[in-house]
């Protein structure tokens, strides 16, 4: 089938968009590397001095001792790590609380004590569970990220129509039949927010436990220790990854995602796609 | 068939007092009739459909099902609902395959009788369109076929056609017919329509209140196809707006649990 011309005109007025959106980013950028470096006399690096060396330390040149496709990939997997638990902990969690008033009553609270607790709080506790270790951020991360993905899927799970049960039930299903193909379907819209969330929280985190806890590589720790050595345009660069990954997360897997489920099957009353 | 024998019930209202739903309810429902039962809104009879689904149990009372006591929903007792509540996320191939996974039916089997259900609603062509794409009878002939599909031994409606418009309120009422005489399981349909009561029913079982019970059954001989504008059948409604009309209407609604 081809690609009709009006969606084609929509894909590229949304690149025009966003390419405007970058330049007007970049533009004030621009212009406070300008007046910084004139009224403090300091070496504020710039967004084509930054992006030069971005380019340099992707095609291989070392930050803090190592490459930086190393310390992009330990962060994210102790992120993934981190996230995954927290996701699947957070799932069973609100999954059982929507099913179970008295669990719910119980434990609900202290889930809600545990949001109140800014995620770099967690070192101390962190650091005395696990040490100076892997261990430690992920477990900063998973603890940051549960909160919101749990209250999410609960919140999703108590909204489902009550009719959908009715109707799964009188159809014949029972237990996990309810659980998999009615409840989590129906709470979708709720899980993927959660997840959004959390992700975001998780990541936040893990770049702060980088800092503090010295785990030897990550982005984190990379911008930490290009501040020691004065190297502050790698710790720019730094930051552009963390965006651009942050971005594509957003931008990419969970708007995929959300196209894939939510906007296919209507779950929002919407009047259109955005 | 389907029976009641004293049922009761009654749901806890503001002030903590039990208000009666329904007050010693006695009826029995035979295998292969269809059964409207009518009455106003707030008169029960969904409680009642609710009932003999297994969805809410009574206060006091039993209700039998094949001579067993029903103790929760089944596929044997299947609903079409007043709101299609298909589910958004399948197709229409997916909600007709709902049920027939949850019976663990292999896939040939279970696609010849998506086939053969849809092509009985009218909805071939349509399977793999979701929720948003069909019109409110096209939902409702989805979600008439999904319990086809079971192949129930008895069908509950509770006024499954109320929300369409005439025209096509008027079809589905036809093709439910076809569909009954064809196959002849058991049906208890719910309505405040007289007409859609006289059009359909073997029996009409007029719930009234207060207190909230059987008022009166009526059984309605005439032969099908019955016309809609035949002097019979005119005759026919003109007795039930009789009994109608020597009940209460607008009463507050109930509390649903």
């Amino acid at each position: 089938m081809p690609v009709s011309t009006h969606r084609l005109r929509g894909i590229l007025r949304s690149l025009a968009f966003m390419a405007s959106t970058l330049l007007i980013g970049a533009l004030l950028w621009q212009a406070v590397a300008s007046v910084v470096s004139t009224v403090r006399g300091v070496d504020f690096p710039t967004p084509v001095a930054t992006l030069r060396h971005l380019g340099s330390l992707l095609s291989g040149e070392d930050l803090v001792d190592q490459s930086l496709y190393r310390h992009i990939g330990d962060s994210l997997r102790r992120w993934v790590t981190g996230f995954s638990l927290a996701a699947v902990c957070g799932l069973t969690f609100g999954l059982a609380a929507g099913r179970e008033g008295v669990f719910r009553r119980l434990t609900l609270p202290l889930v809600h004590c545990l949001q109140l607790i800014p995620g770099l709080a967690w070192i101390p506790v962190a650091l005395l569970l696990f040490g100076i270790s892997e261990k430690t951020t992920v477990f900063m991360i998973a603890v940051a990220a549960f909160p919101p993905v749990a209250i999410n899927v609960l919140a999703g799970v108590k909204e489902v129509d009550a009719t959908y049960l009715r109707a799964a039930r009188m159809l014949g299903a029972r237990g996990t039949t309810l659980v998999f193909r009615v409840l989590l379907p129906g709470a979708l819209p709720h899980i993927l927010s959660g997840l959004r969330v959390g992700l975001g929280n998780g990541w936040r985190v893990l770049l702060a436990a980088e800092m503090v806890v010295g785990t030897g590589t990550g982005l984190g720790y990379s911008i930490i220790q290009s501040r020691w050595t004065l190297d502050y345009i790698s710790a720019f660069a730094c930051l552009v990854v963390i965006m651009l990954i942050g971005l594509g997360f957003e931008r990419v897997v969970f708007a995929t995602l959300e196209r894939w489920t939510i906007e296919r099957w209507r779950l929002r009353d919407s009047g259109g796609a955005a | 068939m389907i029976a009641l024998e004293g049922v009761s019930l009654r749901y806890p209202n503001a002030n903590g007092n039990k208000a009666p739903a329904l007050d010693n309810v006695s009826l029995v429902i035979g295998e292969g009739e269809f059964v409207c039962l009518l009455g106003p809104s707030g008169c029960g009879k969904t409680s009642l459909l609710n009932l003999i689904a297994g969805f809410i149990k009574p206060t006091a009372g039993r209700v039998l099902f094949q001579g067993d006591p029903v103790t929760g929903p089944s596929p044997e007792r299947s609903v079409v609902f007043q709101d299609p509540t298909l589910f958004p996320w399948l197709t229409v191939r997916g909600n007709v395959e709902f049920g027939l996974r949850c019976m663990k039916l292999p896939k040939d089997e279970r696609r010849s009788r998506i086939d053969e259900c849809l092509a009985m609603v009218g909805l071939s062509g349509y399977e793999d369109a979701y929720r948003h794409e069909l019109s409110g009878g096209m939902r409702q002939r989805a979600a008439l076929a999904r319990v086809l599909a079971l192949d129930p031994p008895a069908l509950l409606m509770d006024e499954p056609f109320s929300a369409l418009d005439a025209n096509t309120r008027e079809r589905l009422q036809d093709e439910l017919l076809r569909i009954w005489i064809a196959r002849r399981r058991t049906i208890a349909f719910v309505t405040h329509s007289v007409e859609e009561a006289a059009l359909l029913a073997d029996r009409v079982i007029v719930i009234g209140a207060p207190p909230y019970s059987v008022k009166r059954e009526i059984s309605i001989e005439l032969p099908r196809p019955r016309p809609r504008a035949s002097t019979n059948l005119e005759e026919t409604m003109r007795g039930l707006r009789a009994v109608l009309d020597d009940l209460p209407c607008c009463l507050p609604p109930q509390q649903i649990v």
